[in-house]
């Protein structure tokens, strides 16, 4: 499995201070705004159950 | 369908994580397979698990006691394949054609009411067997044509069910599966590992509940159907399949490099495809690896063989057509889908002509050409997306 | 796949394969080499590889054994295994 690809930004481990935590806050970002919008979405998947 | 946003989905997938976190001596497959059956159980329910388990086993059963009395050699062992591969089939067109509630269900039920024909449709379309379907066919090509050995049940369960790819898949192979068994974890950081995971699958949920759910929400209010009238709606929804599909995949095979379970990747940047073969080499990928393994090429080198290479290009014709006529079929049983999967195949044959004829004349090294072609080709390859989304639009739902 | 090496009869005669079919004349064929790396090498032109291969080599490539190839130099070994069997 390529993983590097998958990850997108290519960073060297270990990760540095600034680095996880401009990850981590990223997630909390992301993580809000998910769950903002869990109430008015439909949450079906167009393949699933295909 | 709320798996995503079911919280037990998501303490089952940190149990699960945490269980194989364990070391054994046991292979990675069958472990694997041991826990994906708690998860299943959890998720599903027991009867479900259970009766999953039974026909998996059955499965393996049939695979195992055939091929104990056929050696590689022996030509009733292709037979003894396409058999079980045809029982198979039949199953998965008993699903697709979406029987449930139809005469021809009451008259099933009428006749053979001990078959309980209702519940087992509603047990297919519970486990998306679509998907088991073409893992099961990924296995019989390997185990019957490839001589890959056969995985032991539980392992095999893990394989044709993964918890996490159930939904939506992606479709994994057999081989890297079994190959699960033989890789051995890397020395890297494992906080570090596990944050950008962790990133990817947050990026998933967003692709899938903020930018889809945005769209749809902007274009069509938060409680009306995406109904496709034009050109425009027919770009909406391919965006926002995009963003669909590609999140729901991006979680699995962030759960997936998390659990070391072989799990594909789905999506490269599709939109940014300079033709409709390179569309489909970027767009649910997994299925374009599954057609190519077991449909085009053993097709493809079979009939060039017999007809000789002068014909090469011709034949792809064929080739493509019955590549992509499963593609259109795998999406629904119906003329629409069959016409879009031809189309396609035409399309991509009529491509590789002019590609073909590019490289012999030299063109496809100029500098125009490699200049224009990613600016143009995106454009020429999201117009035939736009036109194939607008002519199955009334059959994506 | 078997550690056997192509002779350089053999390997030229490869050489002139990808060489025609891809038509890359400074295309050198090291060990390492895939088919990202090459221009047109699609499954298409792999079949066609493959067929040209057996009948330039008179050897016969099993479904198994074309699947599984996954640069040059799995192409090269497979294919000194066969000419030496």
């Amino acid at each position: 499995m390529n993983e590097e690809r998958f990850f997108y930004i290519k960073l060297k481990t270990p990760l540095s201070i600034w680095q996880t935590t401009g990850i981590l806050s990223w997630i909390l970002i992301k993580l809000t705004l998910i769950a903002s919008m869990i109430h008015q979405s439909a949450g079906e998947f167009i393949y699933a159950g295909f | 369908m709320t798996f995503f946003i079911n919280p037990a989905f998501w303490i089952v997938a940190v149990v699960v994580y945490i269980l194989l976190s364990i070391e054994t001596s046991h292979k990675a497959s069958l472990r694997f397979g041991f826990i994906n059956l708690f998860a299943l159980n959890v998720l599903l329910g027991w009867k479900i698990a259970l009766a999953a388990l039974l026909a998996v086993a059955l499965f393996w059963a049939t695979i195992s006691f055939t091929l104990k009395y056929c050696n590689p050699q022996n030509r009733n062992r292709s037979l003894a394949g396409f058999s079980i591969l045809t029982i198979v089939t039949v199953l998965f067109l008993f699903h697709k054609m979406n029987l449930q509630g139809s005469d021809w269900i009451k008259t099933i039920q009428a006749i053979a009411p001990w078959m309980r024909a209702d519940l087992f449709l509603t047990f297919l379309a519970g486990l998306s067997f679509s998907y088991i379907f073409v893992r099961c066919a990924d296995a019989l090509h390997c185990v019957f044509w490839k001589n890959c050995p056969l995985m032991n049940p539980l392992s095999l369960f893990g394989y044709l069910l993964p918890f996490h790819m159930l939904l939506s898949g992606p479709v994994n192979a057999y081989e890297e599966h079994l190959a699960m068994d033989q890789t051995t974890s890397e020395n890297e950081p494992m906080l570090d590992r596990v944050l950008l995971i962790l990133n990817a699958i947050t990026t998933g949920l967003f692709y899938k509940f903020v930018v889809a759910e945005s769209l749809r929400i902007y274009f069509y209010g938060s409680n009306s159907e995406m109904i496709v009238s034009g050109w425009s709606d027919s770009a909406i929804l391919a965006v926002y399949i995009f963003f669909d599909f590609a999140g729901y995949s991006r979680v699995a095979r962030g759960l997936g490099l998390l659990y070391r379970v072989p799990t594909p990747e789905n999506f490269s940047a599709p939109f940014l495809a300079v033709s409709v073969t390179d569309f489909w080499t970027r767009w649910h990928m997994s299925m374009g690896q599954f057609v190519r393994r077991n449909l085009f090429t053993p097709i493809q080198l079979n009939l060039v063989r017999a007809v000789g290479i002068k014909n090469a290009g011709w034949v792809s014709l064929a080739t493509m057509v019955v590549s992509f006529g499963f593609v259109g079929l795998w999406h629904r049983i119906s003329l629409t889908w069959v016409l879009w999967g031809v189309a396609m195949g035409l399309l991509m044959t009529i491509e590789k002509h002019i590609q073909t004829f590019a490289m012999r004349k030299g063109w496809s090294r100029s500098p125009w050409v490699q200049n224009t072609l990613p600016w143009i080709g995106p454009i020429y390859a999201n117009a035939v997306l736009i036109a194939s989304v607008r002519f199955v639009a009334e059959e994506i739902f | 796949m078997t550690d056997a090496s192509l002779d350089n009869d053999s390997l030229e005669k490869l050489t002139g394969i990808f060489h025609v079919l891809f038509n890359a004349p400074d295309l050198e064929l090291s060990d390492d080499l895939t088919a990202k790396d090459v221009p047109g090498w699609d499954s298409f032109n792999h079949v066609n590889l493959i067929i040209n291969i057996e009948e330039e080599f008179g050897v016969r490539f099993s479904n198994d054994e074309v699947g599984k190839l996954q640069n040059v130099g799995n192409l090269k070994s497979l294919l000194a295994g066969k000419l030496t069997a």
